[in-house]
């Protein structure tokens, strides 16, 4: 059953026509943010059901993707705030460094160290570079400013240990 | 960096997300805010009388046989919660006994460990001879919403409990030896409807039953590239998955000092679990929780041998948290988040068999740990042994004249290609009676290497067989083609070796005309690499090249 099967009011249709066309933005961004299908699939669909209950709510002025965007950004750090293991402290132990010539190693590498980015980091890293979004709606999903939105991304580069020019306070 | 050259490596290493389903909503147009509140309070009520209803008829019906005693803390109003305790833990008693040179023995009894006394009982009433099942034999999971136990591992469990899904041999009646190609199908339990859902010329190996459906690998029969299969179980729709998807390579980034690793299981939340390091007394080791998103939890860390014992067998999830089974069969674990690692020392197992010269025992968690006291029956032994006295013991033989012959192993530059020695089909006759040979060897004969297709740093079963022409001694040696690392071999209980310098291993009796030899050992690589296996007899000198590589998953 999709979208809007069982919604058969007007308005419903409203919120289908408007929201439907954001759903793969929707689970993209939490398949960046939480890397599991099963949990993308459900933060998506409790972010649905949240963004159908506050639809009427909705302002006609407000930006209808970032709005239904934070709503499954929300919806993904509150998933992985729950997460029974992410409370677990790992062992004193020693990382091996990797191997910085095997691409899939280093693709690892990355994947960890971005999921062990701040979760407000983490997602200002996925919507920037795994959804594109301009500065300015990467501020609005995060409710900051665009500059604001830039300066976080730098931080969170910053923390990857990548060096990215245009990001520079600078830039 | 560019911002397109980092947004590059990020995708690559995020992936792209997979076909995944579209929301839906769930609620009723009356459920919206105004109603929402009334109708979610209804909701609760039916779900609150429905649990109600649900938890007295489990009270009732969904126990194992044998006897059931209440919890010590019984009330007539509330009903004990899936996680509370006194509960009894499903699990396969596996014992194993074996005599040098003889085949081992092995008995399986299905029971329950009770919790927390940890004394084990025998179900008397487990039986799964009554459905379906597959060629390969292994332990039984129990199913709690059924109440009874299903001839299948946790792995091939129905997420709900309710079916399994086990492999076909084809032509009805081969063995691995003799297959054409396997059949997957799945069980109803409850109807004991049994449907083929997919079927493939070469081997199925099935992996595991989530909630994402069955995954299952196809392996040709002689060996070769291993695919993962992704199969829906009500439709039989299958679509390749990626390697990824197997959990046992779902293994966190290597740990300093580690490059080995067990794999053990998947939680109900289809997280990995893994051992990472050596059982080798002394040495490191960790238990870890791997997630979706690669994400390594330690559940402990210690050093093999410590006081603790922590030496785990297999898992089971259920509501209580994440059991583990010891492979000293002296005890059953639990661990949950809040509360760590908790100890229940076992008692009840069965008495060591008589006349076996190595015995082993080992209680593997195979279902929930279910409210309750458990009281079955004691556990017997595996008979004793038929012919206790072991074999005459070989002549010796004088290994000099062949430890004096030089490596002709061929030289391989760090980063170099591994030359791999082909894999050739072997058709192996063994002695009436025997279990059989394997298919397929590394080398040019009349000794071949066998028993694994890919090779992994860290313990595993290594063969060597020899064509019935020849059958005097053979000398195996190992070395790393490409650096530096060693690669440990050894016997096993009912293959001993001579142990030589350097490493070596002396194998000295190899064939018995008519039939094949077949000596089953073990090789250890501790790193990673290209290794050749060099094998000399009086009248032989070959040797296979094979590729090691990161981890090692259990076996089966």
């Amino acid at each position: 059953m999709a979208l809007g099967d069982l919604a058969g009011g007007e308005e419903d249709q409203t919120f289908t026509d408007a929201v439907g066309p954001l759903v793969p933005a929707a689970q993209r961004l939490a398949y960046g943010m939480l890397q599991n299908p099963h949990e993308c699939e459900d933060a998506v669909q409790e972010a649905t059901l949240k963004a159908w209950r506050s639809f009427p709510r909705l302002r006609e002025e407000s930006n209808l993707r970032a709005w239904f965007l934070k709503i499954v950004a929300n919806e993904c750090r509150q998933r992985r705030r729950n997460r029974w293991w992410s409370v677990i402290k790992f062992a004193s132990h020693e990382e091996a460094p990797p191997a910085a010539s095997v691409d899939d190693e280093t693709a690892i590498d990355l994947r960890q160290m971005i999921g062990n980015l701040p979760s407000e980091m983490r997602l200002a890293i996925v919507l920037r570079y795994y959804l594109d979004l301009p500065f300015d709606e990467v501020g609005r999903v995060l409710g900051v400013s665009g500059a604001a939105a830039k300066a976080r991304v730098h931080r969170a580069l910053v923390r990857l240990r990548v060096d990215v020019p245009e990001v520079r306070p600078d830039a | 960096m560019r911002e397109d050259e980092f947004r590059g490596r990020l995708r690559i290493a995020l992936g792209e997300p997979p076909q995944l389903g579209s929301p839906v909503l769930l609620y009723p147009r009356a459920a919206r805010p105004g109603f929402l509140v009334h109708g979610m309070a209804l909701i609760a009520t039916t779900l609150a009388i429905l649990l109600i209803v649900v938890l007295v008829g489990s009270r009732l019906t969904l126990q194992p046989r044998g006897k059931v005693l209440p919890a010590s803390t019984p009330s007539s109003v509330t009903q004990p919660a899936p996680d509370s305790l006194p509960c009894h833990l499903a699990v396969n008693l596996i014992q194993e006994a074996v005599n040098a040179g003889q085949e081992s023995v092995t008995s399986s009894s299905m029971g329950f460990v009770n919790i927390p006394s940890g004394t084990f009982q025998v179900d008397p009433g487990a039986r799964v001879t009554d459905l379906p099942s597959g060629t390969t034999s292994g332990p039984n999971v129990y199913s709690a919403p059924l109440q009874r136990w299903l001839p299948a591992t946790s792995r091939a469990l129905s997420p709900d409990q309710r079916s399994y899904a086990y492999v076909r041999l084809l032509p009805a009646g081969a063995t691995l030896s003799d297959a054409t190609g396997g059949e997957l199908h799945v069980v109803d339990a409850a109807t004991r409807t049994d449907r083929m859902l997919w079927s493939k010329s070469g081997d199925i190996e099935l992996v595991d039953w989530s909630s994402a459906g069955i995954l299952a690998a196809s392996v040709p029969l002689q060996g070769g590239v291993r695919l993962l299969w992704r199969i829906n179980p009500a439709t039989g729709t299958t679509t390749q998955a990626p390697a990824s998807d197997d959990p046992m390579f779902d293994t966190p980034h290597p740990y300093s000092g580690v490059n080995n690793y067990i794999y053990l299981g998947t939680d109900a939340s289809g997280r990995s679990v893994f051992r990472l390091g050596s059982r080798d007394v002394g040495t490191k080791y960790y238990v870890v929780v791997v997630d979706a998103a690669h994400q390594a939890t330690t559940i402990y860390s210690g050093t093999a041998g410590d006081p603790t014992g922590l030496d785990p067998s297999g898992i089971f999830s259920d509501a209580h948290g994440l059991w583990f089974g010891n492979i000293d069969g002296l005890a059953v674990w639990l661990w949950t988040p809040a509360a760590g690692l908790k100890r229940f020392t076992v008692s009840g197992g069965p008495h060591a068999p008589v006349g076996y010269q190595f015995v082993s025992s080992t209680f593997l968690p195979s279902g929930a740990c279910v409210p309750g006291q458990f009281q079955g029956v004691a556990a017997s032994p595996v008979p004793p042994a038929t012919s206790p006295a072991p074999p005459t013991p070989l002549p010796a033989v004088d290994w000099s004249p062949l430890l004096a012959r030089p490596l002709q192993l061929p030289n391989v530059a760090p980063g170099a290609a591994c030359p791999v020695s082909p894999q050739v089909s072997l058709k192996i006759r063994t002695p009436p009676g025997t279990k059989g040979g394997i298919g397929h060897g590394y080398g040019q004969g009349p000794v071949y290497v066998s028993g694994q297709i890919t090779w992994y740093s860290g313990q595993q079963g290594l063969m060597v067989v020899t064509d019935p022409a020849y059958s005097g001694p053979v000398l195996v040696r190992i070395k790393r083609l490409d650096g530096t690392g060693a690669a440990a071999l050894g016997g096993s209980p009912g293959s001993p070796v001579d142990s030589l310098p350097g490493g070596a291993i002396g194998i000295r009796q190899t064939a018995t005309p008519p039939y094949w030899g077949q000596w089953f050992g073990s090789l250890n690589p501790s790193v990673p690499g290209c290794y050749g296996i060099q094998f000399d007899g009086t009248t032989v000198s070959d040797y296979a090249v094979i590729k090691v590589q990161r981890g090692m998953p259990a076996s089966g």
